[in-house]
């Protein structure tokens, strides 16, 4: 019996460049951002061949969906847990911004209904709603996401959990309330002590996470606080750090 | 899959890369993630439970498969103490981040890093200061580079559950027995146990694997049995042919010239009666005759049953000056960097992993109780090893020592249990392995420690106890007290006058009649071998009223 192991991920795409120039984008954009923790992994034996079997319903985003800004222009974007999404063009002035799932049937109810900010890129973080228990009922923030409100050097915390944390960076300590962002710039290439601690039953502060936080010049960070929302969680909030290269600032008129 | 460009020269990678592409082997932790555990023909059981301290040996150097082990069923065929990972997010790129402490990145052996303590202390070496002074001490050696051996093998005496074959069955033995008589040949190394694939990219013939692992081990199990109970047969040889003297020939020579101002490490120890003070002894430096020399001050028998007299030598270390004051330290280590940790004081502390143990007056009580529970069960012990090693019975006595018996029994790690419990209730069910492997859940579950946490610093272990007390104890007693009666009479028979008297005796290491090397007896076996002499350490005539 041959055993092979056939992860049902073969696609490759290609998310960066290897230029150290800031790419420069026209017009405005949208990226996206679900956070949440993954379902356990699950495989079967098949003429000995091992595959991942498909998730259950409700435990992982739509693979992708389709957004709709209230008229005949679309555009598909994928969504993958813990990563940020590529970013699509948005048009400009407020509006609606509705994302469907790509197998949606026509006239469905949109997945997500949102309002485009006025102006500027924004990035829409997404997790599923704690009591629904399922990605079938989302919840969203929308934060901006331009060079100028999240410049290089930045660091941008949000708290998506229910609960508030307190934050420790640098020599800085604060409260950060659920729901709640704050930036702050940081040097380049230097390692910033960062924690999150969170009040335990009896009121006292227990050490949630602990790391620190290194951007190369040019790069930015989102840190995103969010709710252990698996099966069986070992904690009951995650963190994830995203570092990033920052678009370049765009050039004055 | 996400692939991300870099510069050639200056790369600066920023994509988290997918759990899927991460590849490793690590210690098994406490709270295993459930894609491991859902995994395979044994998901929903408890075999990824291990007490990896107490059955295995992570400062192995061999880490192979043995025929005893319990396995996963499919790929990536979990066994042992170390393990490979199915996706999960808990071994993603963001939980497996390390913890900056002191200006150093810290992991977590038995979890991922974010749940770590500190530290983790786990293993001791002699210090230049103090030497080796217990036979307990050497729970630290690493006396095996064998991955299923345990971890604190001498003092402890767990049974190894690779022994059982359910329920008591299989504690009557020390080594593990092979099944089928051809494998038993190759110290259970052959095929017929360890398996073979039918997939002959896995395996090119059907001992393909089993001779692998014959040949990585030296095929020393042609020869000799690889699988055994260690704690067994090293306390086995230890406890009652060896003891350690302390003090280097320096302090030897120093002590010799008096005795009470320059005390040896151990401090109990005394020279025997005809030892004259002052004048060189060759004997006492001398490995073989240094026992003929010295006698343990205030030795205690492990046959007693009284409880007072076992709180008052368990307690002897509350005033040592190494504890709190008011309580009774038993540390692992000489300097543990941790603080004192007490029944009551939380779980998770850093403490529980780089402090030391330290009991109330109550739980001093309760041990008593528990251990002169244990004497009158299974006493009286013949020697020292009969005291600290189990039973070779197939009952509760084959499970562990009395003494492990009796820190268990009263309760002393009832704690740590109940927040890293390990689910030994009942033996893994038996199924049909692809790869040929007859009994795929060879280590029997019920045989396994109630705690993963067992061996944590302050999980108080019988080495622990051993570690402080053992110098002092002994399996008999060589001191007696000694009362005799007369009366005279007169010719009708009438009592004319009658006395008492008492008597302390104390045995000798000299022999009555010594041969040349003076340590043993001229007469050994004979007809008219007494054995070491007696000497009468104190004598008084008693009054009526105090027989």
């Amino acid at each position: 019996m041959k055993t092979l192991f056939a992860i049902g991920i073969l696609a490759f795409a290609f998310v960066a460049t290897a230029s150290s120039e800031p790419e420069v984008k026209n017009g405005r954009h949208v990226r996206f951002m679900a956070v949440g923790e993954p379902p356990p992994f699950r495989q079967e034996v098949r003429d000995g061949i091992r595959y991942e079997l498909e998730p259950p319903a409700g435990s992982i985003p739509p693979r992708e969906v389709v957004l709709g800004f209230g008229g005949d222009d679309s555009a598909a974007v994928p969504l993958r847990l813990g990563r940020i999404s590529p970013s699509l063009k948005v048009p400009a002035g407020t509006g609606p911004l509705l994302l469907n799932r790509r197998e949606a049937a026509e006239g469905a109810e949109p997945w997500l209904n949102l309002v485009r900010p006025e102006s500027g890129d924004f990035i829409v973080l997404l997790w599923r709603d704690a009591k629904a228990g399922t990605w079938e009922k989302v919840r969203s923030m929308v934060l901006p996401d331009d060079p100028v409100r999240r410049p290089a050097g930045g660091v941008r915390i949000v708290n998506l959990s229910p609960a508030s944390v307190r934050i420790v960076i640098g020599g800085e300590k604060l409260l950060l309330e659920a729901g709640k962002s704050f930036a702050r710039t940081l040097p380049a290439g230097a390692e910033q002590p960062f924690e999150i601690l969170l009040p335990d039953a009896t009121g006292n502060w227990k050490m949630l996470h602990s790391s620190v936080i290194a951007q190369n010049p040019g790069e930015r960070s989102l840190v995103l606080v969010y709710r252990a929302d698996g099966e069986s969680p070992r904690r009951p909030l995650k963190v994830t750090v995203q570092r990033e290269p920052a678009p370049a600032l765009p050039k004055p008129d | 899959m996400p692939v991300e460009l870099l510069d050639r020269f200056n790369p600066k990678p920023t994509v988290i890369p997918n759990v899927r592409t991460r590849e490793s082997i690590r210690l098994r932790w406490f709270d295993e993630h459930p894609s491991n555990t859902l995994s395979g023909k044994l998901a929903g059981t408890s075999y990824f439970d291990d007490a990896l301290l107490a059955n295995w040996n992570p400062r192995a150097s061999y880490a192979i498969r043995s025929p005893w082990e319990n396995i996963g069923g499919i790929a990536p065929w979990f066994f042992g103490a170390y393990t490979r990972d199915l996706f999960d997010g808990a071994v993603s790129w963001n939980d497996q981040v390390p913890v900056p402490r002191n200006g150093r990145y810290h992991g977590n052996p038995f979890g991922p890093p974010q749940e770590g303590n500190a530290s983790y202390v786990l293993f001791d070496v002699p210090r230049e200061e103090t030497g080796l002074i217990s036979l307990g001490q050497l729970q630290h050696a690493k006396l095996s580079e064998l991955i299923w051996h345990p971890s604190y093998a001498i003092g402890n005496s767990l049974a190894d559950p690779r022994l059982g074959t359910g329920g008591f069955k299989g504690l009557n033995r020390t080594s593990a027995v092979s099944k089928n008589s051809a494998a038993a040949k190759d110290g259970g190394f052959g095929s017929s146990e360890i398996g073979w694939s039918n997939d002959k990219q896995r395996g090119a013939d059907k001992d393909d694997w089993a001779a692998t692992a014959r040949a990585i081990l030296g095929d020393i199990p042609k020869t000799d049995n690889l699988v055994y109970d260690l704690s067994f047969e090293g306390n086995q040889k230890l406890w009652d042919r060896f003891f350690l003297s302390s003090g280097t020939p320096a302090e030897k020579r120093k002590f010799l010239a008096d005795p009470n101002a320059n005390p040896l490490p151990n401090s109990r120890m005394r020279l025997a009666p005809g030892i004259v003070t002052g004048e060189a002894s060759e004997a006492l430096e001398d490995f073989h005759r240094c026992a003929s020399q010295l006698m343990v001050d205030g030795a205690f028998n492990v046959n007693s049953t009284r409880v007072e007299a076992w709180k008052a030598m368990l307690g002897s270390t509350r005033r040592s000056g190494f504890g709190s004051g008011d309580k009774v330290p038993f540390p692992r280590f000489l300097d543990p960097p941790g603080k004192a940790w007490t029944s009551g004081d939380s779980s998770f502390s850093d403490d529980v992993w780089s402090g030391y143990r330290e009991l109330t007056a109550d739980e001093i009580a309760r041990l008593a109780e528990s251990i002169v529970a244990e004497v009158k069960s299974r006493g009286p012990f013949i020697s020292m090893a009969d005291f600290v090693n189990r039973r070779l019975a197939e009952d509760e006595t084959g499970r562990m020592g009395a003494l492990q018996a009796a820190i268990e029994n009263a309760g002393l790690n009832s704690e740590l249990t109940a927040a890293f419990p390990l689910d030994n209730y009942s033996s893994l069910p038996d199924y049909k392995h692809p790869d040929n492997i007859p009994d795929p859940t060879r280590m029997e579950q019920t045989l396994k420690p109630a705690s993963k946490a067992w061996g944590a610093p302050v999980y108080l272990t019988q080495a622990d106890v051993l570690q402080v007390l053992g110098p002092a104890l002994s399996a008999r007693s060589d001191t007696f007290v000694i009362r005799a009666y007369g009366d005279s009479v007169d010719a009708d028979g009438k009592l004319q006058s009658r006395a008492w008297c008492e008597a302390v005796l104390q045995r000798t290491p000299r022999p009555i009649t010594p041969d040349e090397s003076g340590v043993n007896s001229k007469l050994s076996g004979e007809e008219g071998d007494f054995g070491r002499e007696f000497i009468i350490i104190s004598f008084r005539w008693l009054s009526p009223g105090e027989v």
